[in-house]
């Protein structure tokens, strides 16, 4: 096959990167098509067509792999727009769902409403059935009252069901009863079951993944389906992947049977991404900084991995199933700057993309980053994307006087230079909460940038961290395509499997295991993936007794070494002491789940060496007030097509693209490296 | 610190409820910064720290640290224990961070240290006055052992006071780092003017609300000892920008443990304020600047040594009922409806499973239905005034403890009628496996009251079912003595908040929405919102409801 595409579908944009058999490659960016997003794939597999010379037919049927970074289920649950769901539960609880512990997230706020249940009250259902705390069936499933639910289901339109016992995960027995007769009463609807998507404990974590799944699932089925019946019609006779949440791809069939798994299947791109760029030169800690109009996506990547989390509340909503540790704050181009008090607030409301920043002409009044960034001479004046982006200088002065300046008393630069300084100490503290939460050092971090204004305060931000090393990579626009191609084929297994460590069955957690890595072997050979090309991550959820909260540690292959509690132990006490500052090494240990990971490998790509040397030289200068400088500077001006590999550039300095520029501060250096990716990095002192 | 402890502690009041709070304080014990999930605790670590630092004078120093839960010195109430970490860069203190939980047990004749028949503190609890745990840095065995030789569950409550120890050591580190970077005199110098502009924004927020004078009462009528009814009295002026609370005639302070040690008043009073302004003001000293109380000495809201005060934290939503009557006539949008009065089950009890003793408060029943306000129905069977804690998951509250959880649902009519209504309150039904069972309850019996036409929530309810098929139903207040059998079944309705505004005046889809969902009876939407739902088909009588409304509304307006 001569041809592989990377596709991400953002809010905005949908972007490409088609990598050829020779290892070259192209990029393309088009406007996402909301009512279908297929129609804008396939305008991108059109385009692509063209430059290859070849009409669609003929270039699809080259193409071997699709892999696809999708927001199909994403917009389903922060539009509500799901499926028609009906809830199976214990009788007795057909609330938690709404309930969501109790938990209320602003306490002061009085007008704060409450997230609408996915299914409502009416159509939660009571079954008669129970199981004990220790999987022991009390009573078995009376057919009676899922008959009468079903009834009603069906009556009002029900799509899908879920189906959430207490207690499932220690016994699926009832779970599975359940099912057989919901899929004998109710004709093709989508059915999740609790102790199949994730037999683990924790009834709310369990119940809410469930229903978001079931909620999602004929949504992800039926986008899916359209797209690749319009690929296969074309000619398309390739695999299609599709990017999960945990970072890794799986087949369009795997997809649509845990839908709940790809809620982030962007900002899942934009880790892996960055584990790439970080890893080439040579990091093993990264973070991501990916800051757009509105937000800022910061990942974080550890042991040259993307780091993961297993629960995450999306949209206020539960999901308990692996995604790449990703935060997203309010803070970009578009971030509004007010005062308040008598102290500067930036963000985290944004001017969006209507009216947006002042200078953009549209009617924004209140001043933006955006119109900071431009009144300090960081962005062209002649505007954006080569000039087809006109911006008046004088409208940012004008919000920034009158909103700023004014009430605090300062000049208009003074005013911008300060909102400059808050927005990137706002993004640092959110690079830092991020890291320290999970214990972490940011000075042993790369940063690794993207999006439209990323590059025009990272260096900054990455001074305020005390990170010594900015990743700036030469298609940062195509930033999370490229992660999508990166992406091996990845399933997550979970087994709650309680034990004392020291009372614990090495056989039976070894049994354990080998049915986890079964059903991973049978997922992965259902993509086609060869066994030499499959991997499999051991590891175990561990906590101190009458502690609640697992700590995940990895472990080595069950089959091939023994399994040693007190090795096991150590490594946990030691993962314990690194997170939270202490452990107990005479406390008891308790064993809550095991985990596996199966990974495929897919065909490794990275973009190929650039071959060109050049010698940078100014294309312009102008007046700029650099960080922490309160005179102009007449600064010189980069073009980045004319820096290629080797060039190497002293701050203070502007390197200016089509759609951002990058500041290098002073005391700050730029070097291309083999692959047209930039680096920032301190320079090294003079004595 | 926040997910330090609630990850790492091991009693289900942290690990699961989130019953506890930490908060960073300037050198001279004023409050800088606090994490926001837990009401209460916010307001109420500052005031020990103060008294931690008068205690201490200048003996205080780098790696040490204090503890402290003294009433009479500002804490909340005896069981929530601070401890307190100064913060140096070199030989000057810059900040102290502190953190203050719940302890499942600190002495005193009953398991759980709650006792409703205390009439004085040494009935209570262990007092603990500012004293010294690590000194320059080393742990004193001897102190450390005196506490925990008084208390009934050591192996929880000692591994979760080092979570707290940690959680400050955490955020001790990175205060210096900050202090170190830009310097004491800047760091200084920024603390003051985060307090100059959160003042400004304090007194623009005051600016806001009508000027004048209101005065709003509530009451409570049982205080664990005798029946009778207690009053907090509120005067509220609103002069320009600045604003004055006035509890002068509140009553005088109760022979019994119902007593709000004026940490907890006062923590209450401000957590209440903070939900009647821009919720995203920043919360430290600057706030507390134009805004004046007066809390009288001898009263049920600063009572004197040697009061008994377990239950002043309960206080604090009779106390908020106050300050939203008085709100009502000076900001009527922004205030809510009554929330549902918390009442509260202790369980100490031993575990046959495990073979341990245990310490619980059920959490999933700590919950009712709140208030309306203009704009928001309540939320149903959500957080309660002052005690917004976390819901233990189900399953782990099967694991963790010998319960069998049966039923935890809302509970239909139970939600007050009103434009706006109340959010509902749930019925909550499990069964206890344990042995040597001590169940304590306390807390008020109402559920929360509607304002501008809009009716009451139900009330909140407790009883026991024994196996035998008899049954028990305690005071709101009482250290229940009947011996309980291992599958006593307990059984609590939590009452429903209040509605707002005429309930004529809720639009008929709403009705009809909570008639489906099961929220409302078709008997109740007809008798409180004039709507006509058929009972068997629940559809809408569209002609005959609009006809019901003109018929009830017209001798109204006449």
């Amino acid at each position: 096959m001569k041809y592989r595409v990377g596709i991400d579908v953002g809010g905005t944009f949908t972007d490409f990167l088609l990598v050829r058999g020779n290892g070259s490659f192209s990029t393309y960016k088009t406007f996402t098509t909301p009512q279908n997003q297929s129609d804008g794939i396939m305008e991108g597999l059109r385009w692509f067509a063209k430059g290859e010379a070849s009409d669609l037919r003929e270039f699809l049927s080259e193409i071997g792999l699709i892999l696809h970074g999708t927001t199909a289920t994403t917009n389903s649950v922060l539009t509500g727009s799901g499926a028609r769901t009906g809830l199976l539960t214990t009788q007795g609880f057909r609330d938690a769902l709404e309930m969501r512990r109790g938990v209320k997230e602003r306490i002061y706020d009085n007008k704060y409403p409450a997230p609408p249940p996915l299914v409502p009250r009416y159509r939660r259902l009571p079954v008669t059935e129970r199981v004990a705390y220790d999987g022991a069936v009390v009573e078995k499933v009376d057919d009676a009252s899922v008959r009468t639910a079903c009834e009603l289901f069906r009556s009002d339109g029900v799509t899908a069901v879920a189906i959430c016992f207490l207690n499932g995960y220690a016994n699926g027995a009832n779970e599975a009863a359940c099912k057989a007769l919901v899929e004998a009463q109710m004709d093709g609807a989508y059915i999740t079951a609790s102790h199949e998507l994730l037999p683990r404990v924790g009834f709310y974590d369990r119940l809410s993944t469930t229903v978001l799944n079931s909620y999602t699932g004929p949504v992800l089925a039926r986008y899916l389906s359209s797209l690749s019946s319009q690929l296969g019609v074309n000619g398309f006779r390739g695999a299609l992947l599709i990017m999960q949440s945990s970072g890794g791809v799986v087949s369009a069939e795997a997809a649509i049977r845990v839908p709940a798994a790809a809620v982030s299947s962007g900002p899942a791109g934009g880790a892996i991404a960055g584990e790439r760029y970080a890893g080439v030169h040579g990091f093993k800690k990264a973070v991501t900084f990916d800051m757009g109009g509105t937000s800022l996506d910061v990942a974080r990547i550890v042991d040259g991995r993307a780091a993961t989390v297993q629960v995450v509340d999306f949209n206020r909503y539960r999901v308990a199933l692996p995604m790449v540790d990703v935060v997203s704050i309010g803070a970009g181009g578009g971030s509004l700057a007010q005062v308040v008090g008598r102290l500067l607030r930036v963000g985290p409301e944004s001017a969006g993309s209507e009216p947006g920043p002042a200078c953009y002409g549209r009617g924004g009044k209140i001043p933006t980053v955006t119109d900071a960034d431009l009144l300090l001479g960081y962005i062209n004046p002649a505007g954006l994307l080569g000039g087809r982006l006109p911006l008046d200088v004088a409208a940012a002065r004008t919000a920034l006087q009158r909103h700023i300046a004014e009430p605090l008393g300062v000049s208009e630069e003074e005013a911008a230079a300060a909102v400059f300084d808050v927005i990137n100490v706002n993004m640092a503290t959110a690079v830092k909460d991020l890291l320290n939460e999970r214990g972490d050092d940011p000075g042993e971090f790369a940063l690794v940038v993207a999006g439209g204004a990323g590059p025009l305060h990272a260096v900054p931000v990455a001074a305020e961290l005390g990170i010594g090393t900015v990743i700036i990579p030469h298609d940062a626009s195509i930033f999370t395509a490229a992660g999508v191609i990166f992406s091996d084929l990845r399933h997550d297994f979970v087994q709650t499997y309680f034990s004392m460590l020291d009372q614990l069955d090495a056989n039976g957690l070894r049994g354990i295991f080998a049915e986890l890595a079964t059903r991973g072997r049978q997922a992965l050979a259902a993509e086609g993936i060869a066994a030499a090309d499959q991997r499999f991550e051991y590891s175990l959820d561990l906590r101190y007794e009458r502690q609640i909260y697992e700590i995940q540690v990895p472990m080595g292959d069950p089959d091939n070494a023994s399994i040693s509690a007190q090795e096991i132990a150590q490594r946990f006490h030691r993962l314990h002491n690194d997170s939270y500052g202490y452990d107990l090494p005479d406390a008891r240990i308790e064993l809550i789940n095991a985990r596996l990971v199966a990974v495929g490998r897919t065909p490794a790509f990275w973009f190929p060496q650039q071959d060109e040397r050049r010698t940078p030289t100014a294309s312009a200068s102008r007046a700029v007030f650099l960080p922490a400088s309160t005179r102009p500077q007449q600064t010189d001006i980069f073009d980045s097509e004319a820096l290629g590999r080797g060039a190497r550039l002293c701050g203070p300095a502007l390197v200016e693209g089509p759609a951002t520029s990058v500041l290098i501060p002073e005391r700050w250096q730029l070097t291309v490296d083999d692959y047209g990716n930039y680096l920032v990095r301190p320079m090294p002192s003079s004595d | 610190m926040v997910v330090g402890i609630q990850r790492t502690a091991r009693s289900p009041l942290k690990n699961q409820a989130y019953d506890f709070g930490v908060v960073i304080m300037d050198p001279q014990g004023g409050l800088l910064e606090a994490d926001e999930f837990r009401a209460l605790f916010p307001f109420a670590l500052h005031p020990g720290c103060r008294d931690v630092i008068a205690a201490f004078g200048d003996d205080i120093n780098p790696g040490d640290v204090f503890m402290h839960n003294d009433v009479f010195g500002g804490n909340l109430q005896p069981n929530d224990t601070g401890v307190y970490v100064p913060i140096f860069v070199g030989e000057e203190l810059v900040a102290w961070t502190g953190a203050k939980g719940h302890m499942a047990d600190l002495g005193g004749p009953i398991p759980s240290s709650c006792n409703p028949e205390a009439t004085n503190y040494f009935q209570e609890s262990l007092r603990i006055p500012a004293i010294k745990i690590f000194d320059r840095g080393r742990l004193r065995r001897d102190v450390w052992n005196l506490i925990f030789a008084n208390v009934r569950l050591p192996d929880i409550d000692g591994p979760d006071m080092m979570t707290m120890i940690g959680a400050c050591r955490l955020g001790e580190r990175r205060i210096t780092a900050l202090a170190e970077t830009m310097g004491v005199a800047r760091f200084r110098d920024l603390i003051a003017a985060l307090y100059d502009s959160t003042e400004v924004m304090m007194r623009a927020e005051i600016a806001q609300l009508a000027d004048g004078n209101y005065t709003a009462a509530s009451h409570f009528y049982f205080d664990g000892v005798r029946d009778g009814k207690q009053s907090i009295h509120l005067r509220l002026t609103i002069d320009g920008e600045n604003m004055e609370l006035d509890y002068t005639g509140t009553s005088s302070q109760s022979g019994s443990y119902c007593n709000a040690p004026l940490g907890s008043a006062i923590a209450g009073t401000m957590t209440f304020l903070s939900m009647l302004i821009d919720p995203l003001l920043p919360h430290n000293e600057g706030m507390f600047r134009p805004v004046r109380l007066v809390i009288p000495e001898g009263t049920l809201l600063n009572p004197r040594s040697p009061a008994a005060t377990y239950y002043g934290n309960f206080m604090s939503a009779i106390n908020a009922e106050a300050i939203m009557l008085a709100f009502s006539q000076a900001a009527p949008k922004r205030v809510t409806a009554g929330w549902t009065r918390p009442m509260s089950l202790q369980i100490t009890a031993f575990d046959p499973r495990r073979q341990r003793w245990y310490g619980d408060i059920d959490f999933i029943a700590l919950k009712g239905g709140s208030g309306a306000t203009d704009g928001l129905d309540g939320w149903n069977n959500g957080p309660i005034f002052g005690v917004s804690t976390l819901t233990n998951d189900y399953e782990f509250f099967e694991l963790q403890d010998p319960h069998v959880l049966l039923q935890h649902e809302f509970k239909c009519d139970s939600s007050g009628s009103g434009r706006w209504r109340g959010g509902n309150g749930a019925i909550t039904r499990w069964r206890f496996e344990g042995e040597s069972v001590t169940l304590v309850l306390q807390g008020e019996p109402e559920g929360g009251f509607g304002v501008f036409g809009g009716l009451p929530g139900t009330d909140n309810s407790f009883a026991l079912y024994f196996p035998d098929g008899s049954s028990y139903r305690p005071k709101p207040k009482e250290v229940i003595r009947i011996p309980i059998p291992t599958g006593t079944i307990v059984e609590r309705h939590s009452g429903g908040g209040g509605g707002f505004g005429d309930p004529l005046d809720r639009p008929l889809d709403k009705v009809c929405d909570d008639v489906r969902n099961g929220l409302i009876s078709p008997q109740k939407a007809k008798r409180d919102y004039a709507v006509v739902v058929d009972p068997d088909t629940l559809a809408v009588d569209l002609d005959g409801s609009r006809d019901l409304r003109t018929e009830r509304m017209t001798p109204r307006s006449g």
